[in-house]
């Protein structure tokens, strides 16, 4: 007679199989969307490591003085904001499933023990919020690994830091969330908002002063000492971040002995954190699950904000009952912590990385590298846009799913519903995106024509994005999900983030592309030849076609459908 | 087997559950009947631990759910009205999975599984991924996990909803024959044909409040009418509202 599994195996088992089952279910059904996703994944990796390696490149060539220490400070900031990114992200997922899931729900009922449940959900957060370290950092790291030529065990050891770096921010994301609902079941949002603000306040603070160093110039050894002392908070010696580039850049320099303790250090500590998690989860979790489910009133009250009434006015030039599906739409998204935690820490990322390109360079950066760091933002924000309007748009018509024949019985046009939808997509995108680019190019000098020709292809972009979004998405509708990330990993969200990204690649490419060669051609001084703008009306014309017949297809399936 | 005691439980300060106390002996088919908003899931969720109560004390099995909750837990099998099945898994996986996780011996649960997909006739499809099945084949699969285990408590939350005549048939017979095999069945239904054929004892509550519990005779009693249950329970509810407005 055999004997019972133990919990942990019987979940990791499950984790298997549900992955075997959906793995074999890519390859059976889907396998265009499987080479999507990986040509998309593999399309960014090469992108990251190429900008990756110049930058290595050029300072191993010119063997710059200090070099050491600037990459040991460039790696300490990275792996410090992706950390801070990490706690906030695994955070995000992991209250979504400890608090929210109907899979919890169900496990919560049966003998299993809390901190299983807890180290289920946890591997699931971490893996997820990992994801994207993984395929940024690790392009960065392979392309320093090439361009300084570090022995073999340099990329051996990669992924073992990585996995020992992405246990800390993840179990101090656990316990600030098991914190939370145990302590503040009624105020959690305001507590939220209360950290979040003094995290701000000192991160502000931080890059006022680092900036203000910054600009004060790095003429002698005293004031670059100065500027590094900034960086102590990432550099101190109790920092993962520190325990991080230490023993990555001991181990590139050949000295394996030297990375051991910076090791053990990430592995002792992130192991001890997740114990220490796990056991807050196993006194904690389930008086946690009870507290948030009845911390408040039986029925909960939710009122209009003035948030609903921004969004209402700022489609102002569309007729009411659009407006009033908008505002429902935006009610329905803005009620969802995750969806708007995603929002802000995107932004806040695109948001510091303009900053800073100008910031550090203030003294006196060359014109050629202006021209190129304003691309370099352009592009940035354009993918941005394409990731926002792809995550939170395209699902749109998707989450009407069984409540369509609402919205089928209404007395509106059924086109009506795609051109609001469009309408709040490029409204929103032109606003937050414009406002980036404008930011940025201000920050860089850049001439009015240059800040024109952007704020330009935002527009575009904003059109074309925004058409294919809204078009595709009653196009190829998946009315069965309830879960806007997984309409947007279905087939039509694939199919739309692929013409996304080619759409995008185009339009800055024609539209901007001729521009800032016309602009290198003169030197970077004087008028811009006519020929700088000869892609404009054609990335017009591109995006005129972008929106109509997307919108227009949409359209013609959406009268079509039944319900 | 099931044992509350003067409990109550608040939603900030709201009371879902007052005062509830209520006995529920093995062998015994309990449905629990309330208009909506009652109190009828939040009982139920504490039953099941999900919920703990805000003062009083639930007990399953001779377990206080909030200081033994595994151990009444493994005693427990309970069907919500919405009920979870992991979409990536077949039905035969998620079996499966429950048995192993009620930490059944594999080859005692190999039996019940064939067992149980026979009596729920889930062979035709029981290898094909849930995300396929439709209302009915679902809650036939999740009543299958809900017994493989042999639970000594089923509690069963609107069982009915989206059955076809059929199915409601196969389902009222099973649920009078587990609680004949031993098993302490606690039902809560809006639906008052199923409670009167099938319960032995029915609890009535109104705005978390117990207001009638007993067979159908005692109730009748209580409400001096010979009536049939939705007379009765329309009674008791009028006669409740009535009661709290004046007070």
């Amino acid at each position: 007679m055999s004997t019972p599994v133990s919990q942990g195996w019987l979940f990791q088992k499950l984790r298997l199989r549900v992955a075997r089952n959906a793995g074999t279910q890519l390859l059976g059904n889907s396998r265009v969307r499987l080479v999507t996703m990986i040509l998309c994944s593999v399309v960014v990796w090469i992108a990251v490591y190429v900008v990756a390696y110049l930058g290595f490149g050029l300072l191993a060539e010119r063997e710059i003085p200090g070099a050491g220490r600037i990459l040991e400070l460039l790696f300490n900031m990275m792996f410090f904001a992706l950390g801070g990114m990490l706690v906030l992200s695994t955070g995000l997922v992991l209250y979504a499933g400890l608090f929210n899931g109907a899979e919890t729900r169900f496990l919560l009922a049966t003998p299993a023990r809390a901190d299983q449940i807890f180290a289920l959900k946890f591997q699931s957060a971490v893996t997820f919020a990992g994801w994207a370290f993984v395929v940024l950092g690790a392009p960065i790291l392979i392309a320093y690994g090439i361009a300084f030529h570090a022995p073999w065990y340099f990329y051996v050891l990669l992924p073992v830091f990585f996995l020992g770096y992405l246990l800390l921010p993840g179990s101090v994301a656990a316990l600030v969330c098991l914190a939370f609902v145990n302590f503040f079941p009624h105020r959690r949002k305001q507590a939220l908002t209360v950290l979040l603000l003094g995290l701000a306040a000192l991160l502000g603070y931080w890059v006022y002063r680092t900036l203000m160093a910054a600009k004060a110039g790095l003429d002698d050894r005293d004031q670059l000492q100065g500027l590094f002392d900034m960086f102590s908070l990432a550099r101190g010696e109790l920092s993962p971040s520190d325990w991080m580039a230490r023993g990555l850049l001991a181990v590139a320099q050949r000295q394996p002995e030297e990375a051991l303790l910076p090791l053990a250090l990430l592995w002792s500590n992130g192991l001890m954190l997740y114990v220490l998690a796990a056991f807050a989860a196993q006194q904690t979790y389930r008086r946690g699950f009870n507290r948030m489910a009845t911390g408040g009133d039986l029925r909960q009250r939710y009122g209009g904000s003035w948030l609903d009434r921004l969004a209402g006015w700022s489609v102002f030039y569309l007729d009411r009952p659009t407006r009033i599906l908008i505002v429902k739409d935006f009610r329905t998204f803005r009620r969802e912590p995750v969806q708007v935690g995603q929002v802000i820490l995107f932004t806040f990322l695109l948001l510091l990385a303009v900053l800073n390109s100008r910031q550090f360079f203030q003294a006196d950066i060359p014109a050629a590298y202006q021209q190129g760091l304003s691309m370099l933002n352009m592009s940035a924000t354009g993918l941005l846009m394409c990731a926002y309007l792809g995550r939170f748009i395209y699902p749109l018509i998707s989450l009407e799913g069984r409540k369509f024949w609402i919205l089928g019985l209404l007395p509106l046009r059924r086109e009506q519903l795609l051109w609001g939808k469009f309408a709040f997509a490029v409204t929103g995108s032109t606003l937050l995106a414009g406002g980036i680019i404008l930011l940025s190019d201000l920050l860089l000098g850049m001439p009015a024509t240059t800040v024109g020709v952007h704020l330009f292809t935002v527009i575009l972009l904003a059109l074309g994005l925004s058409g294919l979004s809204v078009g595709i998405s009653a196009w190829l509708p998946n009315f069965r999900e309830t879960d806007p990330s997984k309409v947007v990993l279905g087939f039509g969200g694939t199919v739309n983030m692929l013409i996304g990204l080619g759409y995008l690649v185009l339009v800055i490419g024609i539209a901007c592309g001729p521009f800032h060669a016309a602009v290198a051609a003169e030197g970077f001084a004087g008028a811009v030849p006519w020929w700088g703008f000869a892609g404009l009306p054609v990335a017009l014309g591109m995006a005129v076609a972008a929106t109509v017949l997307p919108m227009q297809v949409g359209a013609r399936t959406l009268r079509r459908m039944e319900f | 087997m099931i044992e509350l005691t003067h409990v109550t439980k608040r939603y900030g300060t709201k009371p879902a559950v007052e005062d509830l106390s209520l006995h529920v002996g093995a062998g015994e088919l309990f449905a629990f009947l309330g208009p909506n908003g009652a109190g009828k899931t939040t009982t139920i969720k504490m039953l099941c631990g999900l919920l703990f109560p805000t003062s009083g004390a639930v007990r399953v099995g001779g377990f206080d759910i909030q200081r033994d909750g595994d151990q009444a837990r493994q005693l427990i099998s309970y069907v919500p009205d919405q009920p979870f099945l992991y979409e990536k898994l077949t039905g035969r996986e998620f079996l499966q999975f429950i048995a192993d996780l009620y930490g059944m011996p594999r080859d005692r649960a190999a039996e019940r599984m064939q067992t149980v997909i026979d009596l729920f006739a889930l062979d035709e499809f029981v290898d094909d991924l849930t995300e396929r099945y439709s209302h009915g084949m679902r809650q036939r699969t999740v009543f299958a996990a809900a017994l493989v285990h042999e639970p000594k408590v089923l509690i069963v939350d609107e069982p009915t909803v989206g059955l076809d005549p059929k199915s409601i048939r196969l389902l009222k017979d099973l649920l009078r024959a587990e609680a004949n095999r031993g098993t302490t069945v606690f039902l809560s239904t809006h639906s008052l044909d199923i409670a009167q054929e099938l319960a032995d004892r029915i609890g009535i509550v109104e705005r978390g409040r117990l207001i009638g519990c007993g067979t159908l005779a005692t109730l009748r009693k209580q409400v001096s009418l010979d009536g049939s249950l939705e007379d009765v329970f329309l009674k008791l509810t009028d006669e409740a509202a009535a009661e709290r407005a004046t007070a």
